[in-house]
């Protein structure tokens, strides 16, 4: 983080239990404005359960117990905001690419449009405008009206994007967005990423740590439900100052 | 279940061969100095010969560094191990042409009129000797500290060069008719400095290995290379 970088999301001692089970043991993080950030960490060491945290995602799993404070522009996300207002700063795209089974149009002004947007000029500038920031307007300008399921994986991701861009979230969080694509759509979303965060902060959970070293600045790594380490992507990278981050970097955990 | 292993195997095996490489450039200081003791012409054509096998063991190491680089991306201290043995083999490849330097020069003066040997050339080599082998030595048991000794004794090399060169004028002054094997002198002198300095090389990027502190290194060379420009 440069001198000057300005915090988006602060994260204090952040616990969170599914029942009986300990799912993030204490998290104090500092995530700042207009960078990258990636999560990593093996399967089930509470990267995504920690990045729905930051959308409250979780508030719909059964059994679940959150204490400590996660804060966006200093208001806590979990005392002085509700949900709906949250989650229009705070958008997310998932691993999976989830297009709703309408047109291409209506799936980027799904959310204006229950915003409350109703004029139809408005919506098509929203509509152009998500999909030239999400870097696929033109080659989908011609066929708005098409069903966006017929569009390929890496299309359909990107038009997720679009969608979640559609709102004028301050932070993107994405879980695992490449890992259903092939390398050229990868490149095409971790291009758009580093152009995004020019006007948004993303978070972003991968698996693929050259996908790490490649797009984000800072990288904190998970481990069982604690923050093991979290630094400059550079600098974690060359010289982790943990032993178990280096064991999980290098390949040698099992 | 044990992850990696083929990569962390040749990972050991390239650690070996830049080893190995280590153990042959000393082998051929070994016979360096006592070519130069006896003035044996052999024993320099053997070490003019042996070069081509250390060059080779330079471009295998290299190669292998970049296929694993290609295939398995390493990271962290894996990283820096590969990228110093990368630099470090240049080195130590520079260590060995520069005994083959010698051994030509030292042909050159069995073909001459008997000169009197500085005095302290003696010990400039045995102290460069010395270096090498601690940094192969270092190198083999990742000792920081004995890698850190090899750097500062680079300075005792330095201070010999110094001194050697006052004896050579001191002897062309003495017998100007034998300045021809008093260059040659003047010129190994040089290339053992030359030879100190690789191994002083070799042994900082251990310390970018275990430390992952590149600085130190280079602030380190500009430091005194700012020093002697003063």
């Amino acid at each position: 983080m440069s001198e000057q970088a300005k915090t988006k999301i602060s994260v204090q001692d952040l616990h969170l239990y599914y029942g009986q089970f300990h799912a993030l043991k204490g998290i104090t993080m500092e995530i700042p404005e207009h960078e990258i950030t990636a999560l990593i960490g093996p399967s089930g060491c509470g990267k995504s359960t920690f990045l729905k945290t930051l959308n409250r995602m979780n508030d719909l799993e059964p059994n679940v117990r959150i204490e400590g404070s996660v804060r966006l522009d200093g208001a806590d996300i979990y005392q002085d905001m509700d949900a709906i207002e949250l989650r229009k700063r705070v958008g997310m795209v998932f691993q999976q690419p989830n297009p709703f089974p309408k047109s291409i149009f209506e799936n980027v002004v799904y959310g204006p449009r229950i915003n409350g947007i109703r004029n139809k000029a408005e919506l098509e500038e929203i509509c152009e405008r998500s999909l030239r920031q999400a870097a696929i307007w033109d080659e989908l300008k011609d066929r708005l009206g098409k069903s966006a399921l017929g569009l390929s994986g890496g299309q359909q991701q990107r038009l997720c994007i679009a969608r979640t861009l559609a709102v004028e979230p301050d932070v993107i969080l994405m879980d695992e967005p490449t890992s259903a694509l092939d390398p050229i759509s990868t490149g095409k979303i971790e291009e758009l990423a580093m152009q995004l965060k020019k006007d948004y902060t993303i978070v972003i959970v991968t698996h693929n740590m050259q996908q790490a070293t490649r797009v984000s600045d800072r990288t904190a790594f998970f481990l069982l439900g604690d923050l093991v380490e979290y630094g400059d992507t550079q600098e974690l990278f060359s010289n982790p100052k943990d032993e178990r981050t280096e064991r999980y970097i290098t390949g040698r955990f099992g | 279940m044990k992850t990696r292993s083929a990569y962390l195997e040749e990972l050991q095996k390239i650690n070996s061969r830049v080893n190995q490489m280590g153990s042959e450039a000393k082998l051929q200081i070994d016979k360096t100095i006592m070519a130069f003791d006896t003035i044996s012409v052999p024993l320099c054509n053997e070490i003019l010969k042996w070069d081509d096998h250390i060059d080779r063991m330079e471009e295998d190491i290299e190669q292998a560094c970049i296929n694993i680089v290609v295939r398995e991306a390493p990271v962290a201290s894996d990283w820096r191990r590969i990228a110093s043995f990368m630099r470090m083999i240049s080195d130590i490849e520079r260590i060995a042409d520069n005994c083959c330097d010698i051994a030509e020069y030292i042909k050159k003066l069995a073909g001459e009129d008997e000169a009197e040997v500085p005095e302290h050339l003696g010990d400039m080599f045995r102290t460069m000797r010395q270096m090498v082998n601690d940094t192969v030595d270092a190198f083999d048991t990742g000792d920081l500290d004995k890698a850190n000794a090899v750097i500062d004794a680079d300075e005792t090399v330095d201070g010999y060069f110094i001194r050697i060169r006052e004896e050579i004028e001191d002897e062309i002054r003495k017998s100007p008719a034998k300045v021809a094997q008093y260059l040659d002198y003047f010129m190994i002198s040089k290339y053992i400095e030359r030879m100190a300095d690789h191994s002083t090389s070799v042994a900082s990027w251990m310390t970018f290995i275990v430390k992952g502190d590149l600085k130190m290194y280079f602030t380190d060379r500009y430091h005194k290379a700012g020093e002697e420009n003063a």
